[in-house]
C-alpha cells in the first residue's frame, strides 16, 4: 500500500463498491460541521447586535442560507433537471434577500449620518458606514460559507456553474424589463417622430415587399425576396434529417434517399441561380429607369415582368417558404444537437430558461400586490412628510411605467446583482483566495474574521471583537478538519473523540489568547483618539510586527 | 515514515496583517491588541510538533478464521499506542483486498490515545472463496492542532491473510439448465416413434414398417409413417456486422462484444447438454480470423472440431468488435454502411433485403451473406443468431430460415438504453424489430444487460432444448 494515496482518497477502499454509501461517507464529519454551524451562528449573532445591523444581517443571512441550499441542489446527481429548475429560480430570492438586507442596513445608516456636520465628519462617516457594510457582508459570507461546508459544495465548480445558471435565468426577465421599459418610453413620453419615423418605415417595408406599384416591374424587391426564399428553402432541406429517416425505402422503383438528393440538388441550383442574379436584377431595378425598360422591351414581354414581379400572391408565398424554412431549418438543428445528448443533461440545460419564464409570468400575476407591498413597507419606514412625498413620486412612476414594468425590473435588476455577486466570488476561488477543498470553512472563518475586525472599528465592545476574532479562527479549523478528516477517513468512521479534542485545543488556545488581549488592552487606552496614537499603542504595533517575524522566522 | 508540516495558520497571518491595516487606518489601537487572537493560533501551530511521536503498534484478527465462501468475517484491529507521548490524532486505513466488500463498519478510523492505551477498530468483509492478502494498514499521525503530520505503513501483527476455500467445484452453469440431448422433431414422416401418417405401399419400403392389419381386413399394401427425429444441430450465429458495434454508453461494452460474451456462455452450455453445435460470426474481416476466413467469409467451427477453434472465433469477434470507435459506427440501424467500408465480404448490405425477402420468397437470393449462410446450414440445424438487432437484417434471415424449415432464436443484448431521445427512438425501432421477428415465427430472447447473462440464457436454452 503506498501510503499517500490511499489516505487521500476513497477510490481505493472496498467500501467504496457501495456507491450510494460513499456519496454521502466523504463528506466533512459531523461534530466538526457543528463546531462550524454553532460557532458562525454565534459569532454573527454577537457581531451584527453589537454593530447594531441585526435586522439586516437576518435578512442577508437567510439569502446566504438560500444560496448555499441552491448550491449543494447543483451537486445533486440524481434529480438534475428538477433540481437545477429548483436552483434557478432559488437564485432570485437569495439575491433579493443579500440585497434588501445590505441595502436596507445602509439606506438607515446614512440616513442616520448625513448630513455631517463638517469635513472631518464625512470621512469619519464613510468610514464608519464601510466599517458597517464590511460587517454586514463578512456576516452573510460567513453563513454562506458554514452552511456551504455541511457538503463542501463552495467549490470554485459549483460557483461557476450558479453563475452560468443565474445568468441565463436571468436573460428573459432582463429583456422582457427592457422591452416593457422601452415600450412604456416610447408610449408614454409620445415622442411623435420616433413613433412616426417607426410607423412610417414599417408600412414602407411591408408595402415593398407584399404590395408594390402593380404598374411598373418592381425587379429589385422580387429578387431580394425570392434569393431569401431559395437559400432558406435550401438550408430547410439539407438539414432535414431525410436521408436517415428514409433509409432504404423506395416509392415504385425509386429509392426515396436518391429523390431527396434530386430535390436538394434542385434547391441549390436555384438558390445559386437567384443568388448569382442578384446584382444583375438589382442593377436593373435600380439603375434603369422604368421607362428605359418599357422602351427596350417588347410590350408583352414588360407586361409579363410587371405582373410577376409585382404579384401580391407570388410573393406573399416566397415569405411565407422563407418563414416556414428558417423554422423548419432552426427545429431540424435543434433536434440534431438535442438527438445524442442524454434527456437529464438537455432538461438541466434548459431549466434556467424556464426558470427565467418563471420569474417573469410569477411577476405578471402578482406584481400590484407586490408592489403595493413593497411601497407600503417603505413609506411606513419613513417620516411623515417625507412618506407623503415618496408616496406621491411613487404613484407617478407606477402609473409612468405600470407596475409590471417595475416588479420585473426590480427582479431583472435582483437578478443581475445576483450575477455580479457570483461573479465576484468565483473570480475569489479562481484567483485562489479562497481555496477550493476548503471553500465553504474559508468563506465562513474570513467572513467572520472581516466583520470582527470591522466591528472593531465601530462603537463595540473589546471583547465582542476579541470573541469573534476567535470563533472566526476556531469556525475555520474546525472546517478545514472535518473536510480532511472526512476525506481521509470518511463518515462512516467512529471520528467523534478525535474531533472533540481537537476542537477543545483551539477553542482553549482561542480562550487563552482572548484573555491574553483583555490583560493587555487594560495598558492601553481605547476609543478613536483622531489623529494621534499614542505611544503605548506604536509600542503595542512594533511588538506585533515583533512577534509575526519571529514566527515566520521559526518556519 | 514521510513527515509533513501543513502550514495550516497562514491564514492567520493574513488575518493580523488585516487587523494592522485597519489599525492603522481607522487609528485605532484596539485592533493591534485584537491582532494577539490570530497571533496566539499562528504561534500554537507553529510550536506543536510530533517529535517523540512513535507510530502505533497494529494487530489485525478474524473471527471466523477460515470461512465459508459468502461468510461474513469480521476484522478486528488492536491499535495500541507503545510510545511515551499521547497521539491526540491517528488515522489509520486497512488495506482491505480489492475482491473482499466490506458490508459493515469501516476499515477507516481516527483515534485519540493516550500512551499505553488499546483501542479497536472492527469490520465485516464478505468472504469470497481464495485467498486474500490484507496489507500493511496506513497509519497518519497528526498533533492536536493538526499542524504536524507523520504518514506511515506498519506491518500489522496476527492475521494477514483470509482463507476461503470451497470444497465442492463450483458448479458449472449447464448443470442449471435441463440436461436433455437435443432431438429435433421434424413435420416430415419418416423413422422414429410417433405416428405420423400412412401413405401406399412403395417398393422398397421396410417390411417392419407395413400396417399388416389394413393388409389382413382389405388386402391393401399400407406403409406407416412416423414422425422423423434427426438429431439437433445448432448453429449459433454471432453478429458482429459494424452496425452492430453500437454502444449503449461510453466506455461500456458494444454490441458485438456482447453478443460474442453470449454467444461463448450459450456455445459452452449447449456443448455441455451434448448438443451439437456450430458456431460461425459476420462481419469479420480476413485479419480477424486466426489464419485467415474461408473464401465465403463465414467461419464454420463446430463442436465436433474441437472447443479451441470455437474460442478462435469468439476471440476474432471481439477483435471485429474492438476495430471500431464507437463514434465510427452508426447508432441509427436504417444507416447500414456500404461493404466495403465495412471491409469483409460478409458485410452485405443488409437493409436492402428486407423488401425484397417481403415479396421474393426466398430472400437469401438476393442477400449475399444469408445465401452464404443457407449453403451451410444442413437440413437439420437450427439457427440461433446472437445479435443486438440494430437493423432489419436479421429479420429478412428469420424469413429465409423459415421458408427453408429452420428454427430460429433470436438472443439480442440491449445496447440501445433511453437515455437520450435518439436513444429511445433506437430503442423503439429495435422493439418493433424484435416483434417483426416473433411475427416471422422465431423465438426472442431479450437480454437487458443489466440483468444477469444466465437468465437471458436460461429462457434461451429452454427454447433450444425443449424439442426432446
Amino acid at each position: 500500500m503506498t501510503d499517500e494515496t490511499t489516505l487521500d482518497g476513497p477510490e481505493t477502499d472496498a467500501a467504496s463498491a457501495d456507491v450510494a454509501v460513499s456519496k454521502t461517507n466523504w463528506a466533512p464529519t459531523r461534530t466538526s460541521t457543528a463546531v462550524v454551524l454553532v460557532g458562525t451562528a454565534a459569532g454573527v449573532t454577537l457581531l451584527s447586535r453589537a454593530a447594531g445591523v441585526g435586522t439586516g444581517v437576518a435578512v442577508s443571512v437567510s439569502g446566504a442560507l438560500i444560496l448555499g441550499l441552491a448550491l449543494w441542489l447543483l451537486t445533486v446527481e440524481q434529480w438534475r433537471a428538477p433540481a437545477t429548475l429548483a436552483a434557478s429560480l432559488l437564485l432570485v430570492p437569495a439575491g433579493g434577500a443579500v440585497a434588501a438586507g445590505v441595502g436596507y442596513e445602509l439606506l438607515v445608516e446614512f440616513a442616520a449620518s448625513f448630513p455631517a456636520p463638517d469635513r472631518t465628519g464625512v470621512v469619519g462617516q464613510t468610514l464608519r458606514i464601510l466599517g458597517v457594510a464590511a460587517v454586514l457582508v463578512g456576516c452573510t459570507f460567513a453563513a454562506l460559507g458554514a452552511v456551504a461546508s455541511v457538503r463542501n459544495v463552495a467549490e470554485r465548480r459549483t460557483v461557476g456553474r450558479c453563475w452560468g445558471l443565474v445568468v441565463r435565468a436571468a436573460l428573459l426577465p432582463v429583456g422582457v424589463a427592457l422591452a416593457l421599459a422601452g415600450r412604456a418610453l416610447v408610449t408614454e413620453m409620445e415622442i411623435l417622430p420616433i413613433d412616426d419615423a417607426a410607423d412610417r418605415a414599417s408600412s414602407t417595408f411591408t408595402d415593398a415587399v407584399f404590395a408594390p406599384t402593380a404598374t411598373d416591374p418592381q425587379l429589385a424587391s422580387f429578387w431580394v425576396v425570392l434569393t431569401v426564399a431559395t437559400a432558406a428553402a435550401f438550408k430547410a432541406l439539407v438539414e432535414l434529417p431525410t436521408r436517415e429517416l428514409a433509409g432504404d425505402s423506395t416509392i415504385g422503383e425509386i429509392e426515396v434517399a436518391e429523390i431527396a438528393d434530386a430535390v436538394e440538388r434542385g434547391a441549390s441550383v436555384l438558390a445559386f441561380v437567384a443568388f448569382a442574379g442578384l446584382p444583375l436584377a438589382l442593377l436593373v431595378g435600380v439603375v434603369v429607369p422604368a421607362a428605359d425598360l418599357r422602351a427596350g422591351l417588347p410590350p408583352e414581354a414588360y407586361r409579363l415582368l410587371a405582373d410577376a414581379t409585382t404579384n401580391t400572391g407570388v410573393r406573399r408565398a416566397l415569405v411565407g417558404i422563407t418563414a416556414v424554412s428558417v423554422g423548419i431549418a432552426v427545429a431540424a438543428r435543434l433536434v440534431r444537437s438535442s438527438i445524442r445528448t442524454p434527456t437529464s443533461d438537455l432538461l438541466a440545460g434548459y431549466a434556467p430558461y424556464v426558470a427565467g419564464l418563471a420569474i417573469v409570468a410569477g411577476a405578471g400575476v402578482v406584481h400590484e400586490r407586490v408592489l403595493d407591498g413593497l411601497l407600503g413597507f417603505v413609506a411606513g419606514r419613513l417620516d411623515a412628510p417625507l412618506a407623503d412625498e415618496f408616496r406621491r413620486l411613487s404613484g407617478n412612476v407606477v402609473e409612468f411605467y405600470g407596475s409590471e414594468t417595475i416588479v420585473v425590473g426590480l427582479l431583472a435588476v435582483v437578478a443581475v446583482l445576483a450575477a455580479g455577486g457570483l461573479f465576484a466570488l468565483w473570480v475569489a476561488f479562481a484567483l485562489g483566495f479562497v481555496p477550493d477543498r476548503v471553500g465553504g470553512p474559508s468563506l465562513a472563518g474570513g467572513g467572520l474574521f472581516v466583520a470582527a475586525g470591522f466591528a472593531g472599528t465601530l462603537d463595540t465592545p473589546l471583547w465582542v471583537v476579541l470573541v469573534g476574532a476567535a470563533l472566526a479562527l476556531a469556525v475555520w479549523d474546525a472546517g478545514e478538519f472535518a473536510t480532511t478528516l472526512g476525506a481521509e477517513v470518511g463518515r462512516r468512521a467512529e471520528t467523534r473523540r478525535v474531533e472533540l479534542l481537537h476542537a477543545v485545543g483551539t477553542v482553549s488556545v482561542g480562550g487563552l489568547a482572548v484573555a491574553a488581549a483583555v490583560g493587555l488592552a487594560g495598558a492601553v487606552p481605547s476609543g478613536p483618539e483622531v489623529g494621534a496614537l499614542d505611544a503605548a499603542g506604536v509600542a503595542l504595533l512594533g511588538a506585533v510586527g515583533a512577534v509575526v517575524a519571529l514566527v515566520m522566522a521559526l518556519r | 515514515m514521510t513527515r509533513e508540516r501543513t502550514s495550516r495558520w497562514k491564514g492567520g497571518l493574513a488575518g493580523t496583517l488585516l487587523l494592522t491595516t485597519l489599525g492603522l487606518l481607522y487609528a485605532e489601537p484596539r485592533l493591534f491588541v485584537v491582532a494577539v487572537v490570530p497571533i496566539a493560533y499562528v504561534a500554537y501551530g507553529a510550536l506543536s510538533s510530533l517529535s517523540g511521536a512513535a507510530a502505533p503498534s497494529v494487530e489485525r484478527s478474524f473471527d471466523p478464521a477460515s470461512p465459508p465462501p459468502g461468510a461474513e468475517v469480521e476484522v478486528t484491529l488492536r491499535v495500541r499506542n507503545d510510545g511515551d507521548s499521547a497521539l491526540a490524532d491517528v488515522r489509520l486505513v486497512d488495506d482491505v483486498p480489492d475482491e473482499l466488500r466490506v458490508v459493515s463498519g469501516s476499515p477507516r478510523a481516527a483515534l485519540a490515545l493516550r500512551p499505553g492505551e488499546e483501542a479497536t477498530v472492527s469490520y465485516s468483509v464478505v468472504a469470497t472463496r481464495g485467498d486474500h492478502a490484507f496489507g500493511d494498514p496506513a497509519i497518519r499521525v497528526r498533533t492536536v492542532s493538526a499542524e504536524d503530520c507523520a504518514t506511515t505503513a506498519v506491518s500489522a501483527d496476527g492475521d494477514t491473510t483470509l482463507s476461503c476455500s470451497l470444497a465442492v467445484a463450483d458448479p458449472p452453469f449447464a448443470r442449471a439448465s435441463p440436461r436433455r440431448v437435443g432431438t429435433h422433431t421434424t413435420d416430415s414422416g419418416g423413422d422414429g416413434i410417433e405416428f405420423h401418417s400412412t401413405r401406399e405401399y412403395r417398393p422398397g419400403d421396410s417390411l417392419s414398417r407395413i400396417d399388416w392389419r389394413r393388409f389382413a381386413k382389405t388386402g391393401d399394401l399400407t406403409t406407416v409413417r412416423f414422425r422423423e427425429e434427426r438429431a439437433a444441430r445448432t448453429v449459433v450465429v454471432v453478429d458482429a456486422r459494424p452496425v452492430a458495434r453500437a454502444t449503449a454508453r461510453a466506455g461500456y461494452p458494444n454490441g458485438a462484444e456482447l453478443s460474442a460474451y453470449a454467444g461463448e456462455r450459450l456455445y459452452d452450455a449447449l456443448t455441455a447438454a451434448n448438443v451439437a453445435t456450430t458456431v460461425t460470426a459476420l462481419g469479420l474481416r480476413d485479419d480477424d480470423f486466426e489464419g485467415g476466413l474461408p473464401p465465403d467469409g463465414l467461419p464454420w467451427v463446430g463442436s465436433d472440431s474441437g472447443v479451441a477453434d470455437a474460442r478462435l472465433v469468439f476471440s476474432a469477434v471481439g477483435r471485429a468488435a474492438d476495430r471500431d470507435g464507437s463514434n465510427d459506427v452508426p447508432t441509427d440501424g436504417s444507416a447500414v454502411p456500404s461493404p466495403s467500408a465495412a471491409g469483409a465480404s460478409a458485410d452485405a448490405p443488409a437493409a436492402n433485403s428486407t423488401r425484397r425477402a417481403a415479396t421474393v420468397p426466398d430472400g437469401g437470393r438476393t442477400d449475399e451473406t444469408i445465401r452464404r449462410l443457407l449453403t451451410r446450414l444442413s437440413a437439420d440445424s437450427q439457427v440461433v443468431l446472437v445479435s443486438p438487432v440494430l437493423d432489419d437484417w436479421p429479420e429478412s434471415l428469420a424469413r429465409s430460415l423459415s421458408v427453408r424449415g429452420h428454427e430460429l432464436t433470436v438472443l439480442s443484448p440491449d445496447v440501445t438504453g433511453d437515455d437520450s431521445p435518439g436513444r429511445s427512438v433506437a430503442g423503439t425501432h429495435r422493439a418493433i424489430r424484435l416483434w417483426d421477428l416473433r411475427a416471422t415465427g422465431a423465438t426472442t430472447v431479450d437480454w437487458n444487460v443489466d440483468d444477469p447473462l444466465g437468465i437471458a440464457l436460461e429462457r434461451s436454452l429452454n427454447t433450444l432444448l425443449s424439442h426432446a
